[in-house]
């Protein structure tokens, strides 16, 4: 790790060491972007950032987030953009720069050199770019709705006439709730695909610009249906480390123990879609019968039939406080056997190997379009941030990390079975060693006055999800930025699924597991 | 074999206005002398629940301790909870059940509950008083 800053610091010596930053200006940002991912190992882009700091500097504040997976560094290079400057693209470096390109310019009206014009998440017919801070929403506007989505700029529909477009979703078995994808045919084949998901817009990113901490940090469950407390734990870890609150050691455990239960949640409900999707009645019926113990377990620890309102900002609320150790127990056990069994299930469909043969994705292809998560490690790359970079007790847990071959549909499913197990284990190994004492901290004496910028990362069910908050000396944010785990694979299908057969493809789309309404924040 | 028509639709007509008096009266008599029992509140059973109409309230029998500081209204994230001069008001189609509201109450008269007013007076939609 020395040496390879080391290395960065002989050839940029303005860079931060302890913070991960680099400042330079913006006429030198292809040459530096271009030398740091070829010459020093920053072979996926995280993120994109941006921060209106009009009022202050008069400028924003655009932040690239690169990471080096072998060192799991991140490296945070960071420019200054004036209002109506043309900002370089980066679309021959990274796959997914233009999709995070295209969010940019939509909510803060920044253009881009490559960029078409066009709204990823808001309507065509919106005016104004909503994140910025002198944006006031004047009134209810009626936004009518056409299939402007078919006849977008670049789509290729008048060059052969016999091809045809076809309509999937926005809510259809393949695509979760509100994604619409709408793809052009020759025969069987698609030749051209068009991927909406602003269709729910929450604009929940605004809205935190308003809570307190404390408000903030409960609310965050709306990011997602089915790991909505993941949300939560990478919110409040945001916050506390940068203000650096020692959260008691019950809390931390209980976090792990929530994180792993969502986990479980997650990838069951993935594999009991699937198997609706294609007609597999007993695996169905199966996988519903163990998402009701899960959800009679929910209904004791969270007082609801689904998870959520458990975390708090500076620890966890007592969930332990209306069921036993040996009724957990009890519970865990029931959970491996009814898994093992729907496992057993899936495998003895040997029909299923072929049908989900399809939509293969190489490990080149996951990295460059920044893909984490199940996902990744189905196209055979043994990288998982609870190993590489252990958050809480992670370091003393005894669990592996299942990886595919091929990376087709089937290996993505095998990696989420496996992975239940290995979470389910997990959740027995933290049940010997729970510690005594209050779960959340005293935060009587802390000082929201610090300013500055802070970044937390997890390994959420579908693949690591981070946030950045930039923090302005009050006990409310300035900005809130989330990245979510399924945005990288939703640019990513217009590459896996252009040259597929439809039928064939549907189910890869269900794979990856895609949540819209986390996207569409 | 019908052998008037007009008769016949007559003796329906006579049926139907007889029978609405019949009811109309009846209900009009029973809501005069059971007039308490319509303002009562039905407590539903846990399992009639399915730990999905759980929202705050304040505790029985414990509302004079309440002094309307609006604490709670102030940390709601969703803005479902109202609070006025003496009544306190919940809407349930905006609470999501985190709990916020019973760590910040300085007194802590609020609890979680399903016990649910079903009489329209306590009731307008989904916004319910919390308070008795």
């Amino acid at each position: 790790m020395t040496t390879f800053f080391a290395a960065l610091e002989a050839e940029f010596p303005q860079i931060k060491r302890e913070e991960y930053e680099l400042f330079i200006p913006i006429c030198e940002l292809e040459v530096v972007l271009n030398s740091l991912s070829e010459k020093h190992g920053f072979v996926s882009l995280c993120d994109l950032i941006c921060i209106d700091q009009l009022s202050s500097k008069n400028c924003f504040v655009l932040i690239y987030r690169l990471s080096n997976m072998r060192s799991c560094a991140h490296l945070d290079v960071i420019v200054e953009v004036d209002e109506h400057m043309i900002v370089p693209s980066l679309g021959s470096l990274w796959k997914n720069s233009k999709g995070l390109e295209l969010e940019v310019q939509d909510l803060f009206g920044i253009q881009f050199s490559r960029v078409t014009s066009g709204r990823i998440f808001n309507h065509y017919k919106f005016i104004g770019h909503p994140l910025r801070k002198d944006f006031t929403p004047s009134s209810f506007d009626y936004l009518s709705h056409s299939d402007i989505g078919f006849n977008r700029p670049g789509s290729r529909l008048n060059d052969r006439p016999e091809s045809e477009w076809i309509n999937i979703g926005p809510y259809h078995a393949a695509t979760d709730s509100g994604m619409r994808l709408m793809a052009q045919l020759s025969g069987e084949k698609i030749i051209n695909l068009n991927v909406e998901v602003g269709l729910t817009h929450k604009g929940i990113e605004k809205r935190f610009e308003q809570l307190s901490f404390k408000q903030l940090v409960v609310s965050s469950h709306q990011m997602d249906i089915t790991y909505p407390e993941t949300y939560n734990i990478l919110l409040a870890d945001c916050i506390e480390s940068f203000f650096g609150i020692d959260i008691p050691e019950r809390a931390k455990v209980l976090r792990i123990f929530i994180l792993e239960l969502e986990r479980i949640t997650t990838h069951l409900d993935c594999l009991s879609k699937l198997s609706r999707f294609l007609k597999g009645e007993k695996l169905a019926a199966s996988c519903s019968q163990t998402r009701e113990v899960l959800q009679e377990l929910n209904s004791k620890i969270f007082g609801l039939r689904s998870s959520g309102g458990a975390i708090r900002f500076g620890g966890v609320t007592d969930i332990f406080k209306n069921i036993s150790i040996f009724e957990l127990f009890e519970y865990l056990k029931q959970l491996k056997s009814l898994i093992s069994s729907s496992r057993d299930l899936f495998y003895s469909l040997d029909s299923w190997m072929h049908d989900l043969g399809d939509m293969t994705l190489s490990s080149k292809s996951a990295i460059e379009w920044g893909i984490t998560g199940p996902a990744l490690r189905a196209s055979g790359i043994n990288w998982d941030l609870r190993k590489r970079n252990p958050h809480y007790f992670y370091n003393d847990l005894v669990f592996s990390v299942p990886c595919g071959v091929k990376g087709n549909s089937y290996d993505r499913y095998v990696v989420r079975i496996e992975e239940m197990f290995q979470s389910l284990s997990i959740l027995e190994q933290l049940l010997d060693y729970i510690p005594s004492g209050s779960p959340i901290a005293d935060l009587s004496s802390v000082s929201f006055e610090k300013v500055g910028r802070g970044s937390s990362f997890l390994e959420g069910p579908n693949g690591v999800i981070s946030v950045t908050m930039e923090f302005g000396g009050k006990d409310i944010p300035e900005r809130v930025k989330i990245r979510p785990s399924t945005f990288p694979m939703c640019l990513a299908l217009e590459e896996l699924l252009v040259g597929k057969e439809l039928s064939d493809s549907l189910q890869g789309v269900l794979s990856l597991n895609i949540v819209p309404c986390e996207i569409d924040r | 074999m019908i052998i008037n028509r007009k008769i016949y639709n007559g003796v329906g007509y006579l049926t139907v206005a007889v029978k609405t008096l019949v009811f109309g009266v009846g209900r009009l008599i029973k809501s005069i002398f059971l007039l308490e029992k319509s303002d009562t509140y039905r407590v539903l059973e846990r399992d009639e629940l399915h730990d999905l109409v759980l929202f705050p309230r304040v505790i029985k029998n414990d509302s004079s301790r309440c002094d309307f500081c609006s604490d709670c209204s102030k940390i709601c994230p969703t803005g479902s909870l109202k609070v006025e001069r003496n009544r306190v008001q919940c809407d349930l189609s905006v609470c999501t059940r985190c709990g916020l509201c019973l760590e910040e109450c300085p007194k802590g008269v609020l609890e979680m509950t399903g016990e649910y007013s079903v009489t329209s007076k306590e009731r307008k939609g989904s916004t319910v008083n919390i308070m008795f």
